[in-house]
């Protein structure tokens, strides 16, 4: 289980994160919302440890500030949001470093068999002698989220992994995220954009507003017209269909319903 | 597939072995030119088996092309080497040794000597010219290396910082030879030139045990050095510890290089296409790159030092122009016919 507690970041004088609570257990897909700039990456970067923050990050109850670089990197995959790439290595090799803390000089047979499987999975096998930089900005990101869960994960953390895929891409990728997440018992966090996407997928929501969290539930007690329109200033509708999946529709900006009214 | 990896590692293998043969070649067309009128015939026999050859045959094989085609080698492997893993921490084609200022700085603390009369010692000038280039070397890198600490050792920061260097170094260049009587700017020069002659057997195995020990620590951190090619975020999340690899690589490439550049001067293009030449070749799988890199330097100046005893009957043209002049067109051919 993945605990954050208290965390809070600053750039200078600037609050991106003030106590930041909220837990995302293993076996789920934890979804974090949010408006844009409200400091979901930012949050996502502490917990990959790129950002000094302060409060608490614990998995399986012990601070991660305590885990060896190496040793934290081994357990836990993310991927990031940025999908240039220049080098010159084929996406074989580049799927291949996710296995990096477990890599010797010369390449295992355990190794190589695990990025085959994943390619497979995850249909790209067909790229794997493709260079990285020759491939659209979806095939790469497919590429990229493959690395990340080449070592099996105990702690799996995403940046907008749909950012570059078409809507079908986008159905089949969750669907294999949360088929892997049940299956290998991963603590899964992402971040999305597409709030439909999210109400389908995620078994838990975290709403980041005004640096702090709005909201934390499953997605039937989270989304409501009323957090819609605090969070991202929308009107919606929001329906529950036969399956118990959560729907909603946006209507309109509030703006654009202030400024009506301003106007008149 | 893994049999697809398999064969593809195979391939890569087989054409550094290839290379590797090439320079072998390159190294014995370097130690069979000359206007001696050695025959290659007589250098085998010399090379092999050196008691039953004259004097003289015995000198120009052992004390001549000998050191200067191994200094050669060693002098193209490691420009070679330190300007891909340069180029690989910088996340920057274009950084090289060269282009960050270290053989500026090289080149500074030659002419220095020079200017203030150490290089024309008995025997003190032989050791000092060299130790001095290599004292203002390490210097150009240990600036580098403390403007780029107080930026958390940012690859832009390092690269701004290294051609703030070449420009700083440049002008003291330029300052000493106009202060330098006209003996002593023709020395400065043709060091700056860049020179395989003053090769040894006491400088070689001084550059082949730095080369040695770098390129193996080079080759252990193959793997980590790969994954910066990713970026420096997607390095640090598979568990790369960015900033001190970049510190250390950095100051391994820095003492390769001072050592290299202080015995033959500054010798600029190699470690820049070198590089290329590999990358375009092998791609960026470090385990392949950085020896491919080594061998491609070596193999480009052990070219340059067979032809720049050729093309002037009688005399040695000056090295550094020598690798430009056949480097270049051989690079720009590989880059057009890059599909």
């Amino acid at each position: 289980m993945l605990q954050v507690q208290d965390l809070k970041f600053s750039y200078g004088k600037t609050t991106i994160l003030d106590n930041i609570t909220f837990t995302a257990n293993p076996g789920e897909m934890t979804v974090i919302l949010g408006a844009n700039g409200s400091g979901k990456t930012t949050m996502l970067q502490c917990i990959n440890r790129l950002n000094k923050y302060e409060g608490q990050v614990s998995f399986e109850n012990k601070d991660i500030a305590g885990f060896t670089h190496e040793d934290y990197h081994d357990m836990m995959s993310y991927l990031d949001q940025n999908l240039a790439c220049d080098a010159v290595l084929t996406v074989f090799e580049v799927v291949l470093l996710g296995r990096l803390t477990r890599l010797g000089f010369r390449v295992g047979e355990e190794d190589t068999a695990s990025v085959e499987n994943i390619l497979r999975l995850m249909g790209i096998d067909q790229f794997s002698q493709r260079g990285i930089s020759e491939l659209s900005g979806g095939q790469r990101q497919l590429v990229f989220i493959a690395q990340a869960l080449v070592k099996n994960p105990k702690l799996l953390v995403m940046d907008e992994p749909t950012s570059a895929l078409d809507l079908n891409k986008q159905f089949h990728l969750l669907d294999f995220l949360k088929q892997e997440t049940y299956k290998n018992d991963y603590t899964t966090l992402l971040t999305l954009h597409h709030l439909d996407m999210a109400a389908k997928y995620a078994d838990k929501l975290v709403i980041i507003n005004d640096n702090k969290v709005y909201a934390e539930g499953p997605p039937r007690e989270v989304f409501t017209p009323k957090m819609l329109e605090d969070v991202y200033r929308v009107d919606s509708e929001v329906y529950i269909d036969s399956n118990k999946d959560v729907h909603l529709i946006a209507l309109s900006s509030t703006d654009n319903k202030q400024e009506k009214r301003s106007i008149a | 597939m893994s049999n697809e990896y398999a064969s593809f590692t195979r391939k890569k293998t087989i054409i550094l072995i290839i290379a590797l043969i090439i320079m072998i070649g390159a190294f014995f067309f370097n130690m069979f030119t000359g206007s001696s009128g050695t025959t290659p015939a007589d250098m085998f026999a010399t090379i092999f088996n050196p008691g039953a050859a004259d004097i003289k045959t015995r000198a120009i094989v052992w004390d001549m092309r000998m050191p200067i085609s191994v200094m050669g080698v060693l002098v193209g492997a490691a420009l070679g080497v330190a300007g891909a893993v340069m180029q690989t921490i910088l996340n920057n084609p274009l950084a090289s040794p060269y282009t960050l200022g270290v053989s500026a700085g090289a080149g500074v603390g030659a002419s220095l000597v020079m200017v203030l009369g150490g290089g024309s010692l008995v025997i003190l000038g032989r050791f000092l010219v060299p130790a001095v280039a290599f004292i203002f070397s390490i210097a150009a890198c240990f600036a580098i290396y403390m403007i780029s600490k107080a930026r958390q050792f940012t690859p832009s920061v390092m690269v701004l910082a290294g051609i703030g260097m070449v420009f700083f170094f440049q002008a003291f260049q330029s300052f000493l030879q106009y202060m330098a009587s006209a003996e002593t700017l023709q020395n400065i020069t043709f060091w700056t030139f860049g020179s395989l002659q003053k090769a040894d057997w006491v400088n070689i195995p001084i550059l082949g045990g730095v080369f040695a020990v770098v390129f193996i620590i080079f080759m252990v951190n193959a793997w980590k050095l790969t994954a910066m090619r990713l970026g420096d975020n997607r390095a640090k999340s598979m568990g790369v510890n960015v900033d001190r690899i970049r510190k250390q690589m950095f100051i391994l490439i820095s003492i390769l290089t001072a050592t290299a550049v202080a015995f033959v001067g500054t010798i600029g293009f190699i470690g820049i296409v070198g590089p290329h030449i590999a990358r375009m070749i092998l791609g960026e799988d470090q385990r392949f790159f950085m020896p491919m890199s080594a061998v491609c330097g070596a193999i480009i100046l052990s070219l340059a030092s067979g032809v720049s005893k050729i093309l002037v009957s009688g005399a040695i043209f000056p090295i550094g122009i020598i690798t430009s002049l056949i480097g270049v067109p051989f690079y720009l051919i590989l880059l057009l016919k890059k599909k």
